[in-house]
């Protein structure tokens, strides 16, 4: 009995280490750290504003009353920003990746924790953090290095599972929270009032459609692990579908999910996307023909 | 000889042979460590999802839109207005205040107990807007939309939770 459990925790390790060209987890890395800088000042700026609220509103979590947190004073607010833009610059160039990215993802944790202290805490994120926590392990890495290597593969498996595992897990929420009883609930009808108006909202008056939309969440939720099963094309579709999912939700309520969007690209072959490269090598090709076009007119008549 | 070149193979075009990129392995060390690490992240993120809450972010439950709210009950939407003393009323939010609607409305038994803590939102926008006429009123108020058959019905109406005014 003991043979068949060792092979099936040797093929679960196998599985989760999985090698990956050091050319993919380079570019997630350059994605990743570049998203950091964009949260900071696009996606979730209100959170630099955190240094001028009354600390009577704070409310620490669990983990900010366990370690010695600081309260969120202006000065640390400030610090922890540009301590954040400057190490996440520096890790998206791939130069420094453990220190920098040790610094990253500790002062992106504190900065979350700041974030959701005041009431509402975010579930985006839990990706996108595991990502940041990973990726100082994955080593030196170039874009456009073929090389495959088993830690890098390590740290995009480990964030599959968590983006799998927040679709997954957020249905057994919504049963532990909502019983069965959730998708014949008036959830949805509940977001759009809050959030949305116009298109949607009428929509949402027409009959059934919010229940029929909230039972295919759940299943579409319950199901999200078979996207380790399917291959290639249909697990790009799988893909695509999960990012048009999103895109609706965004236009309908306004909620982006945008960390984990970020933590979904560890799905996608991105080694393939080679702006800089490409750039050169059109500049490349463009010196070339200007040369050859001279001597063409060094050797006329 | 195998011409097919799988995934993570290139095929060399002058012998035909097939080149699989060099492999970097962990050592027994490292597989070891990622073993366990895999075994606690996700540990701690069932047992949050199972007898967790939010406080234990980021391993907490998943539980966004989870609540159970009955097809034919009203459905609220808590909004937080503003008012200046040149007496124009907005609604004040994180782009503005720092502060998100959906905080206050988590902490709504605290505003309800202690309405002095609105002044506390009051002082952040002011904070951010210090050419800006003051705020000087905080008020909560709450719609309440009818639902039947977990739809809108169109029908609404709206009452306020708590105030604050600067005195």
């Amino acid at each position: 009995m003991a043979r068949p459990v060792t092979t099936a925790l040797q093929r679960a390790g196998a599985w989760f280490r999985e090698a990956v060209p050091l050319g993919r987890i380079a570019a997630f890395r350059t994605l990743v750290y570049l998203f950091v800088i964009a949260d900071l000042t696009v996606v979730t700026p209100f959170i630099a504003d955190r240094g001028g609220v009354d600390a009577e509103l704070y409310r620490p979590l669990f983990v900010g009353r366990v370690l010695p947190l600081p309260t969120p004073a202006p000065v640390i607010v400030t610090v922890l920003f540009w301590v954040l833009v400057v190490s996440a610059l520096v890790a998206s160039t791939g130069r420094l990746p453990r220190a920098a990215g040790i610094v990253v993802a500790v002062c992106y944790f504190e900065w979350m924790i700041i974030g959701m202290s005041y009431g509402k805490v975010d579930h985006d994120r839990f990706a996108f953090l595991l990502a940041l926590a990973l990726l100082p392990t994955a080593g030196a890495a170039r874009h456009g290095d073929e090389r495959t290597s088993e830690a890098a593969g390590w740290v995009l498996r480990m964030t599959q599972v968590a983006v799998v595992a927040t679709y997954f897990l957020s249905a057994v929420a919504k049963i532990r929270f909502g019983t069965w009883r959730w998708p014949f609930s008036s959830v949805l009808a509940w977001a759009l009032l809050r959030r949305s108006g116009g298109f949607f909202l009428r929509t949402g008056q027409i009959p059934y459609v919010l229940v029929v939309m909230q039972f295919v969440s759940i299943v579409a939720e319950f199901c999200s692990p078979v996207l380790f099963v399917l291959k290639n094309r249909w697990r790009a579709i799988a893909i695509g579908a999960c990012y048009v999912f999103h895109l609706v939700t965004f236009m309908a309520l306004g909620i982006s999910f945008a960390p984990h969007l970020v933590a979904m690209c560890s799905f996608l072959p991105l080694e393939r996307v080679r702006p800089l490269a490409a750039l050169r090598s059109v500049t490349r090709g463009r010196a070339e023909d200007m040369a050859a076009g001279r001597s063409k007119v060094a050797v006329g008549p | 000889m195998n011409s097919d070149a799988g995934e993570g193979q290139r095929a060399n075009p002058n012998t035909k042979l097939t080149v699989a990129p060099a492999e970097i392995r962990l050592e027994r060390g490292g597989r070891r460590r990622r073993a366990a690490a895999t075994v606690v992240v996700f540990g701690l993120l069932l047992a949050g999802t199972f007898v967790g809450s939010d406080d234990h972010f980021p391993f907490g439950p998943f539980r966004m839109y989870a609540r159970y709210r009955a097809p034919d009950q009203p459905v609220e939407d808590t909004r937080v207005i503003g008012v200046n003393r040149d007496g124009r009323r907005f609604a004040l939010h994180e782009r503005n205040c720092g502060i998100r609607r959906a905080e206050i409305e988590g902490q709504e038994p605290l505003y309800v107990a202690d309405p002095r803590r609105l002044g506390r939102i009051a002082d952040a926008y002011n904070t951010l807007h210090p050419n800006a006429s003051p705020v000087v009123q905080v008020i909560v108020t709450k719609t309440w939309h009818d639902v039947a058959d977990a739809r809108p019905t169109g029908r609404s109406h709206t009452e306020t939770v708590v105030e604050w005014r600067d005195q």
